[in-house]
């Protein structure tokens, strides 16, 4: 088996995310920007425009590796910002954004190779930091290495760096690494550090205890270019993270060391001085549970005026404010800003803008407001009081909890407000595949995403959302709709065409017919525009009326005899109409010098006319000089327009079907020259499109084929996002656009109902609209985010989302919280703030919540803040949810009591039960993490009646129950590490049968047939068959790698595809053998190993990324099957069988070239990412197959002669199977 | 390396820390073992995401207990080495 991994969606969380001035374009309405580094090695610069805020990528990429630090470099005396990047290969590189003429690319400086590849605990990478100044690089391990490298520029301007200075220590683990701004003086870089080599020697949990951490100055001697150890002191014991001051001429230089419950400021200069301060800590919040600072930024507003924003691990952010005279720090005070969602990285810009890159969920760009200089009104503690409430420095939780004043979060925001959003699906936890709505074409994939309170379940429909506007009922069902525009290029009139009829609607502030204007309005309009002077032509069966331009007066052309036209196309020179015949008889108009619209030739064409198009006049031309027409006889013919020939043959096609409607689209490519595209739809739902040469008239060959759904298609030319697209309509609407991503045409489905007709719709309310009708309804429309592969509708959700299931057409969502307590326990314990809290869009779940919503002000909850965080380690909050997929929303909820955590589900139907479908849902009591305990675990059975959850009864088993599945009329249990087969009594599960399958815990559990298949936590995947006879389950295939399994799917009775928790994903399949042998002796060999069958590996990657849900499923309608899956990271991807051997050898053949060809941006080779963990096998990375178009033109010649193909058919090929699958 | 052998395997062994040898104890190698695990760990984003959603706690705390973990992983030297350490051992369990 051979299989393409298409990435669909990259990566949506953000693991580091720095603003600076990258491309420095402000002449393009670029204001801030931000550079983020995504897991799955992807590397993307955001801009937010200048005035709206509004966030927009400017470029995207791929770097192939696990990127695990990024910091901004500004070269000594640029003005630019450039990024160091370190990733696991084993080097740094250095990248700067070059603006081109189709958009930003990311180009790599520099690459430095130092040390082996990997995430090793002693290889450098960890951690990079530049000096503010841009005289050096420092970049660490998490033990022991820290290398520092001298930067300088040559003669030409271009940066160079020094061979690396060693900086080592070894038995010293890492925890933060910061340059400090010393200004001009040698370069000092700062490393929080703690010392093994005490506990290791003396081997005591006592010499733990006492282990102290120190905070170090590392420093750069540029005249001896050596690096010496400078300065250590002891800090806080639980300090985790650094911030560094502004310094020099700018500030009194220093860092902020951030630990649990203080922060607290140190330099070399205050070497012997105690400056803390204590954070006001949330009402309610456990005494003994200390609250870690987890990100913090410094803003810099200007010379000596500067403050650090820092955010704890419950999402309160403070504003530290630094109290200096004389480059001495005095002290530090800490004011409460707000409580955000909880982040990885903060980024304060210059303008005053604040980027959150969330840890999961969306991430948020705020505005700060002008109160955040003074912060009136808000909790507040300085390093003074601190001083004077805790003596002698003893800075303990208990002593932050006793003196520490105190607050109640709020959700809503006193200090900044929200400019934009980047959606986000990071953590996905699961997944679902179907057409669950039961009135859709195409399957939506439901992802469960995010944690705590931030979680949802996001229901993904490919393609671009459909905004609706506004819906109004015809008189009929129309034939046609077009729209004219007036005299300033917005529309005036909406003409709408019924059977025997036209509708004149006027388009002003509102949309109203009107029925003084000079259109026919008895007989249907086939064709409908603008013209050059001003006024409007209307072909309708018996003629053509020129209306002029005072909108009175009008010239009729009548057909002569008892012609009718029937098909017409017009712009605002040219009119072309075709009768109804058999000889496919055309005449051609043109609009004079004289302002008559003048009848120039007509022609037989000797075939029946299906549709036809003469396209739109070019920019500085006087005519469209081509016009293309379908005929009966399944072929298309471009005739020309100019006045030497007119109507003379210039080239023709065959096409598949019959034509039923053409458009001829000039679209703007990414060379900045216009392509023009012609798209045919026949009438058996096909699309098919090709290029015209725009002075021969000439069609390329090899047209690009699409089936688009079973209605015959019709073709429009609409804008959007300043693009001349072409809207396609089949069963549903399709957009054909030349994306800014990849460059090449692009055609996407439209998440909306089956459309009859559309136009294109600009007006001074509605600037890039389409008007389309729907049986007899109008439509007004717009479309957004044509570039994104899925469209979102989001279900709020009250905790983490664990596991879902399909039961009875609704979709059951278990979801728990560790540390968390219940809705009830909120209620009882803290009066109701908790559940306040959390009501955030819970569409009127709780009806006392949105009472107090009012009585507020209508105050909106613009923040979801968690907690109050219990007492207990062992407490959940833990809910079960009905959804409908139809409305996508909440059906049922039922909440656990306190200690219950639902970690699992799975729909069950017994045989005693009569056909009732049931609900089993895995519950533990009391868990625990480190080490892993739990007072009790069950397994609940819920009945399902009217959309209801009613428990039935509950049953204790043995271990944790992470998967459920139902096997032949009972259900299968993975509790712990036992598989144990269950029947349903009338008060609990009747056990049938048991077997221990692994010495952890059972992650999944599928079967088919009588097979059982179980994924465990350290024993990897095992094939067990059912033996009714004697009631046991028997071991008939195993594998030999002790993976780690995180999720799996069954591919046929003998094949398994399954994830660990190490980014890998693999196909496994049982021998021919093991089929045979349902009996196998299960006792241990001669080296313990079990004697058994083993797995033959088809199938090995490493896809980057944990990922959380593999799904065997197709993505739209009639589309090829595919293993989908989606990374805790929020990435999703498919592996697509390679079916033909010719495919396979292409695939092949190209990767190989490109992991020749195509450059390593960080140095990371290509196939030893995939073989991160073990060599990859069968499996094309279709990431790097993506990097062909970016590929020189030389490149790709030289590749395609390599491959024995032309450079077009390769492109053609990548093209076809990303189109298979979407 | 065949050049090297002799004296500079010593320097070798020092430079790579985890290296065992002959008399190697299988608490030394354990504890070398976490404290790579955890490093490993630390360095990539999705594992600590894994394990943060897992236990309900924020990146920052996932990471900074990692290191913290670093520094004395699998507990006191026991005489008879039982299977299981402090460490991150089904860590992710609740995860997905």
């Amino acid at each position: 088996m051979d299989l393409y991994d298409i990435p669909l969606q990259s990566a949506s969380s953000v693991m580091m995310s720095k603003s600076g001035d990258y491309s420095r374009d402000y002449a393009k309405g670029i204001g801030a920007e931000f550079v983020f580094a995504k897991p799955g090695g992807v590397i993307e610069l955001f801009s937010s425009d200048a005035e709206t805020g509004a966030l927009k990528l400017l470029s995207s990429s791929k770097t192939f590796s696990t990127i695990r630090s990024i910091d901004n470099y500004r070269v000594q005396g640029s003005k630019r910002d450039q990024i160091v990047v370190a990733t696991d290969s084993g080097s740094i590189a250095l990248f700067r954004f070059e603006g081109k003429s189709e958009g930003y690319a990311m180009v790599q400086v520099q690459c430095e190779v130092f040390g082996k590849t990997g995430v090793r605990r002693v290889v450098p990478g960890q951690y990079v930091t530049a000096e503010p100044k841009g005289r050096a690089i420092m970049v660490a391990a998490v033990e022991k290495q820290k290398l520092v490298y001298v930067m300088n520029r040559d003669s030409a301007g271009r940066t160079t760096i020094s061979s690396p200075l060693e900086a080592h220590k070894s038995s010293t683990i890492t925890f933060d690494v910061k340059a400090v701004d010393v200004g001009f003086d040698n370069p000092v870089f700062a490393a929080l550090e703690l010392s093994y080599a005490d506990v290791d020697a003396d081997g005591t949990s006592e010499a733990a205890s006492k282990a102290t951490k120190q905070l170090t100055y590392y420093e750069l001697d540029l005249g001896l270019n050596h690096v010496t150890r400078r300065w250590t002191k002891t800090v806080a014991r639980k300090a985790s993270l650094l911030a560094a001051l502004p310094g020099g001429s700018d500030g009194p230089s220093g860092v902020l060391v951030c630990g649990e419950d203080y922060i607290s400021y140190h330099d070399e200069s205050q070497a012997d001085s105690d400056i803390s301060v204590l954070l006001p800590r949330r009402t309610h919040h456990p005494s003994d549970s200390p609250i870690m600072v987890t990100s913090v930024a410094v803003h810099k507003q200007k010379k000596n005026k500067f403050f650090a924003i820092c955010q704890t691990e419950l999402g309160d952010a403070y504003k530290i404010s630094i109290n200096f005279s004389d480059d001495k720090v005095t002290g530090l005070r800490a004011q409460l800003i707000d409580t955000l969602p909880l982040a990885v990285s903060l980024n304060v810009t210059k303008m005053g803008l604040l980027f959150l890159a969330a840890e999961f969920g969306d991430h948020i760009l705020y505005q700060l407001n002008p109160s955040i200089i003074d912060l009136p009104g808000s909790i507040e503690m300085d390093s003074v009081a601190t001083a004077k409430l805790i003596k002698k420095g003893d800075y303990s939780t208990a002593n932050a909890n006793t003196h520490a004043p105190t607050f109640t979060p709020s959700t809503t925001l006193s200090n900044m407000r929200i400019v934009d959003t980047i959606n986000s699906i990071a953590a996905t936890t699961g997944l679902l595949v179907g057409e669950y709505t039961g009135n859709e074409v195409s399957p939506q994939m439901y992802t469960l995403c995010g944690r705590g309170p931030r979680s949802s379940v996001r229901v993904l429909r490919h393609g671009a959302a459909i905004n609706q506007l506004a819906v109004s009922d015809l008189p009929g069902t129309p034939s046609a709709i077009f729209s004219v525009k007036g005299e300033d290029n917005d529309d005036k009139y909406i003409v709408v065409s019924f059977k025997d009829a036209t509708l004149v609607l006027s388009v002003g502030e509102s949309v109203e017919e009107v029925s003084d204007t000079a259109f026919v309005t008895d007989a249907p309009t086939i064709a409908c525009s603008k013209l050059a002077d001003g006024g409007m032509v209307q072909v309708h069966p018996n003629g053509v009326r020129h209306i002029k331009a005072d909108g009175k007066t009008f010239k009729d052309w009548q057909c002569p005899g008892l012609k009718k036209i029937e098909h017409a196309s017009c712009n605002t020179n040219q009119v072309l109409i075709a009768f109804e015949s058999q000889v496919g008889e055309i005449c051609y108009f043109e609009l004079d010098e004289a302002m008559n619209l003048t009848e120039k030739v007509t022609k037989d064409l000797d075939v029946e006319v299906t549709c036809l198009d003469i396209g739109v006049i070019p920019k500085g031309r006087n005519r469209s000089m081509f016009a293309v027409l379908g005929g009966v006889d399944d072929t298309v013919r471009v005739l020309s327009l100019s006045p030497q020939d007119y109507l003379s043959n210039r080239s023709s096609a065959v096409v598949q079907g019959r034509p039923s409607s053409i458009c001829v689209v000039d679209m703007a490519n990414e060379k900045g020259t216009v392509d023009k595209v012609l798209n045919v739809g026949t009438a058996n739902g096909i699309m098919q499109q090709t290029t015209i040469d725009s002075t021969t008239g000439a069609l390329a060959g090899n047209p690009n084929k699409r089936f688009l759904g079973a209605k015959k298609v019709e073709a429009t030319r609409v804008v959007v996002d300043g693009k001349i697209c072409s809207l396609l309509l089949s069963s549903r609407p399709w957009l054909s656009f030349v994306s800014n991503n990849t460059g090449s045409l692009t055609t996407t489905p439209l998440s909306y109902t089956t459309l009859d007709h559309v136009c294109g719709f600009s007006s001074e309310i509605v600037n890039e609209g389409i008007i389309a009708t729907a049986g007899s309804t109008l439509h007004i429309l717009t479309i957004e985010n044509i570039e994104s592969v899925f469209n979102e509708t989001v279900v709020p959700l009250r905790y983490t989302p664990r596991q879902t299931c399909l039961i009875s057409g609704k979709i059951a969502v278990v979801e728990a919280d560790a540390n968390d307590s219940s809705e009830d326990h909120k209620a009882a314990t803290y009066g109701g703030a908790g559940s306040k809290a959390k009501a955030v869009g819970e569409d009127g779940m709780d009806m006392d919540d949105s009472d107090n919503e009012e009585s507020d002000g209508g105050a909106e909850t613009i923040t979801t803040v968690r907690g109050p965080i219990p007492a207990s380690k062992s407490s959940w909050g833990s809910c079960l949810r009905l959804l409908d997929p139809k409305t996508a929303s909440t059906v049922d909820l039922l909440e656990l009591s306190d200690s219950e955590a639902a970690l699992s589900c799975c729909a069950v139907q017994f045989a005693s039960q009569l056909g009732e479908v049931l609900l089993a849902v895995g519950v533990s009591k009391k868990l625990e993490f480190r080490p892993v305990k739990a007072e009790e675990h069950f397994v609940n059975i819920y009945r399902v009646t009217n959309g209801r959850l009613s428990l039935l009864h509950s049953t204790k088993v043995g271990g944790v129950v992470l998967s459920m599945t139902q096997f032949q009329n009972k259900l299968l249990v993975g509790c712990g590490g036992m598989l144990r087969l269950y029947d349903v009594g009338k008060k609990q599960l009747l056990r049938k049968c048991e077997k221990v399958v692994s010495r952890t815990a059972v992650k999944c559990v599928a079967c088919a047939g009588d097979r059982i298949y179980v994924g465990s936590m350290s024993e990897s995947v095992q094939i067990l068959k059912f033996d009714p006879g004697r009631q046991v389950m028997n071991l008939v295939c195993e594998d030999a790698m002790p993976r780690s399994i995180v999720s799996m799917c069954v591919l046929d009775v003998d094949t398994v595809c399954a994830t660990d928790r190490f980014g890998n994903v693999f196909v496994l399949r049982s021998p021919k053998n093991a089929v045979e042998e349902s009996v196998v002796v299960d006792d241990a060999g001669l080296w313990g190993r079990k004697v058994g069958a083993q797995f033959e590996i088809l199938c090995q990657y490493h896809a980057g990324e944990i990922i959380t849900s593999v799904k065997k499923a197709s993505l739209v309608q009639g589309g090829a099957e595919a293993i989908v899956y989606v990374t805790i990271t929020g990435k999703i991807g498919a592996l697509l069988p390679l079916v033909t051997k010719d495919d396979v050898e292409f695939f092949n053949g190209l990767q190989n070239e490109l992991r020749k060809k195509a450059s390593r941006p960080v140095g990371r080779d290509f196939g030893k990412y995939r073989g991160t963990y073990f060599p990859a096998k069968k499996v094309v990375d279709g990431e790097l197959i993506s990097l062909w178009n970016t590929l020189s033109g030389d490149n790709q010649k030289e590749i395609a002669e390599e491959l024995d193909r032309s450079v077009a058919d390769i492109s053609k090929k990548i093209e076809s199977a990303a189109t298979k699958l979407l | 390396m065949s050049r090297n052998a002799g004296g500079n395997l010593a320097l070798l062994a020092s430079k790579h820390i985890g290296t065992g040898g002959a008399d190697t104890k299988s608490h030394t190698f354990l504890v070398n073992q976490h404290r790579d695990t955890l490093a490993s760990i630390v360095g990539r984003h999705d594992h600590v995401s894994y394990i943060a959603v897992g236990e309900g706690k924020s990146l920052g705390r996932v990471k900074a207990e990692a290191l913290e973990g670093m520094l004395f992983p699998c507990g006191e030297e026991v005489r008879e080495m039982e299977r299981g350490c402090g460490g991150l051992r089904g860590g992710g369990e609740g995860g997905g």
